[in-house]
């Protein structure tokens, strides 16, 4: 089975506000990088088409609010995820300190089953300020399942690198049937952590 | 007590480092003003505090908003932590007199006024070189806190977290609005008059619109779908609504504040909640906002009770879109009218319009507003705020004396000509050689041409759903 001609899939941006989630999706989104950007109002949403050989895949952006007063809003957000994104900023540690609420915010939301989760930090050309150490986020990644990148908004470095594999990742999900193996284990290892997660047979 | 706003703006420092404003400082200040103690002992003045308070007195205006119990909350020239001695001051005053079983409302000198506002669990305080329309103002500013605070949620928060929560946590982000609320009043005669102002456009070209958009919202048939609004500018380009509700226009006035300053990426839709304190102050809507087209001044709102239906209201705009995009006359009727707006010239009064520089009409019932197309000499920036000015000063006066029908004052470089009935308010600003009973008939022509063109300058009919 060839992967179909057009791939929809959801992706969510979520982290500390400030980390630079508007940041990233604008410079992906081809509109540079502005500095008086503002924090975002609860989540703004915006479809971006990547073509990989003969697929189209149509990614319905959300790039939500960091601030606290929509903290009740991320389930709404989070309903139907395909891909989530967590983005953190290497140069404030408490930003990658947060990231297990976020997690535990994807633990009990709606997502689709096989969704996939990326971890970004952020900010890399303030590199002489970086205060997360790369190897424990790259292990910290890989605990909760998630592929790793760094980049920065500001000098447009490691964006289109993870979007483009996470886009070769969609479309190499699909010729083997729906699910595809390294999807399952991304999913397992996020279920494995859930405390009295059921097994199933 | 009535000397008291310009030594209030050269206290000496605090009684506390900055960001400490601590139980007992508030207590001591609280005791300072009682001036039922004995002096207290005063640490070291702090450089930092000294440093911001003379910066204070650099600016026209500062509005502050502290908690009830005198914890910074904003300060309209930011850096609220520098200030906290004088926020605790603030709450000092407002908080004894209230002890006192009253209220404190203002405190004026020769060329410096306070006003102050106290909504539990909010103190809101202004301190101005003007005095027109300062309780307004932070009446205003005090909606602009509750959609993004339900007044549910404001009474309760401190109960929950304890006196000493620090609301900039819920507030975050917000301060640009803040800002934005304010600002207006030195640039926008609908914020100054309590209205909403309306995009020229022909009457049967904005029925089109608004017709068309009421077919895209009925066809998706969404639950929980209340209000849609299209506007351009601060401006409102049309307007409908589920039967039976309203949207009262300070609402209104909430969501142009909010689109105005939120800088959307092009393509992408908003979608956030908001609480409209006069629709309901206890809970929240759910808002789609979208630019109609790429870098298109012109934006589209729309409002539901359900927070799951982002996807069926992103349709409703993709559907409104194609369907403008789809009939040429609606389109091209549509981008004229925000890409040039056309606002009423006074030529359209015939003789003598030249001695009509400008006016500014305002419908008491339907609360919206129609100005007159900018002219020499009201063209530059600092005539537009001397305009503003005025008209601020006249509603000060129109509503604190009861009972004026019209107003006739003639300065070195203009006559101001007020009238003032039950159902309209109409302020002209004419050539100094203009009299009194050439006001008078100049000002009836204009009331009869507005008359006549009121489709193209006033909603006069808002569709529902
Ligand atoms: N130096 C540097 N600054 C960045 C980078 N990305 C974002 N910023 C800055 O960080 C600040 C916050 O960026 P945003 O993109 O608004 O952050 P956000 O995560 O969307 O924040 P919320 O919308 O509040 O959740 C802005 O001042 C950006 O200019 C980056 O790669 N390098
Ligand atoms: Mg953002």
């Amino acid at each position: 089975m060839a992967p179909p001609s057009r791939i929809k899939k959801k992706v969510v941006f979520l982290g500390e506000s400030g980390v630079g989630k508007t940041s990233i999706v604008l410079r992906y989104d081809g509109k540079g990088f502005d500095t008086s950007i503002r924090a975002t109002l609860g989540a703004s949403y915006l479809v971006s088409t990547i073509p990989i050989a003969a697929t189209n895949i149509e990614l319905q952006i959300w790039d939500t609010a960091g601030q606290e007063r929509f903290r009740s809003m991320v389930p709404i957000y989070l309903r139907k995820t395909d891909v989530a994104i967590l983005v953190y900023d290497i140069t404030d540690i408490r930003s990658f300190d947060q990231l297990n609420t976020w997690v535990h915010f994807l633990r009990n939301a709606e997502t689709n089953d096989a969704m996939k989760l990326v971890l970004i930090g952020n900010k890399t050309d303030l590199e002489m300020k970086r205060t997360v150490d790369q190897r424990k986020a790259i292990g910290y990644a890989a605990k909760i399942g998630a592929s790793y990148h760094e980049t920065s908004a500001a000098s447009n470095t490691g964006i289109e690198e993870a979007f483009f594999e996470l886009a070769t990742q969609i479309v190499a999900s699909y010729p083997m049937g729906r699910r595809k193996r390294s999807e399952e284990i991304n999913s397992v290892t996020l279920n494995e952590t859930k405390e009295n997660s059921s097994k199933c047979c | 007590m009535s000397s008291g706003i310009a030594t209030l703006l050269s206290i000496p420092a605090s009684t506390s480092a900055p960001g400490e404003a601590s139980h007992s400082d508030l207590q001591a200040l609280k005791d300072q003003a009682n001036m039922s103690m004995p002096q207290i002992e005063l640490p070291e003045e702090e450089p930092i505090e000294e440093s911001a308070l003379d910066r204070l007195s650099h600016y026209p205006y500062q509005v502050f908003v502290l908690s009830e119990y005198g914890r910074p909350i904003y300060v309209s020239c930011g850096q609220e932590d520098q200030l906290c001695a004088f926020f605790a001051l603030i709450g000092v005053f407002v908080n004894r007199v209230r002890h006192n079983g009253d209220m404190l409302n203002s405190i004026s000198s020769k060329d410096l006024h306070a006003h102050f506002l106290f909504r539990k669990p909010l103190i809101l305080c202004i301190v101005s070189k003007r005095r027109d329309q300062l309780r307004s103002q932070l009446e205003v500013l005090f909606n602009q806190i509750l959609s993004t605070i339900s007044r549910k949620q404001l009474e309760t928060i401190y109960e929950k977290r304890g006196d000493n929560y620090d609301l900039r946590r819920l507030l975050g982000g917000t301060n640009k609005y803040m800002d934005g609320s304010l600002s207006s009043w030195h640039y926008d005669l609908a914020q100054i008059s309590s209205a909403i102002r309306v995009l020229p456009m022909e009457a049967a070209d904005r029925n089109a619109l608004s017709t068309t958009l009421v077919n895209s919202i009925t066809s998706a048939n969404v639950e929980g779908m209340l209000f849609a609004v299209v506007l351009a500018h601060r401006q409102i380009v049309c307007l409908s609504r589920l039967k039976k509700h309203l949207l009262d226009h300070k609402d209104l006035s909430l969501i142009i504040n909010l689109v105005s300053n939120t800088s959307t990426i092009a393509d992408a839709a908003i979608w956030t909640p908001i609480c409209l304190p006069f629709f309901n102050d206890s809970g929240f809507l759910h808002a789609y906002i979208s630019s109609l087209w790429e870098n298109s001044p012109a934006h589209l709102v729309l409002l539901s009770v359900d927070r799951n239906t982002l996807k069926d209201l992103h349709l409703i705009k993709e559907d409104f879109c194609a369907k403008i995009q789809s009939s040429p006359k609606i389109l091209n009727s549509f981008e004229a009218a925000v890409t040039s707006p056309q606002s009423f010239s006074p030529s359209n009064i015939g003789t003598g319009s030249e001695m009509l520089w400008h006016f500014l009409y305002r419908n008491i019932s339907s609360r919206q507003i129609c100005l007159s197309a900018s002219r020499p000499p009201f063209i530059g920036q600092e005539e537009r705020v001397l305009l503003t000015r005025s008209a601020s000063r006249v509603y000060d006066i129109l509503r604190s004396v009861d009972g004026i029908r019209q107003i006739f004052v003639r300065n070195k470089k203009e006559v101001l000509y007020v009238k003032a009935e039950d159902r309209y308010e109409l302020q002209c600003v004419l050539s100094p050689f203009c009299s009194p009973t050439m006001a008078s008939i100049l000002g009836d022509r204009l009331l009869k041409a507005l008359k006549t063109y009121e489709g193209r300058y006033f909603i006069t009919h808002v569709p529902s759903f």
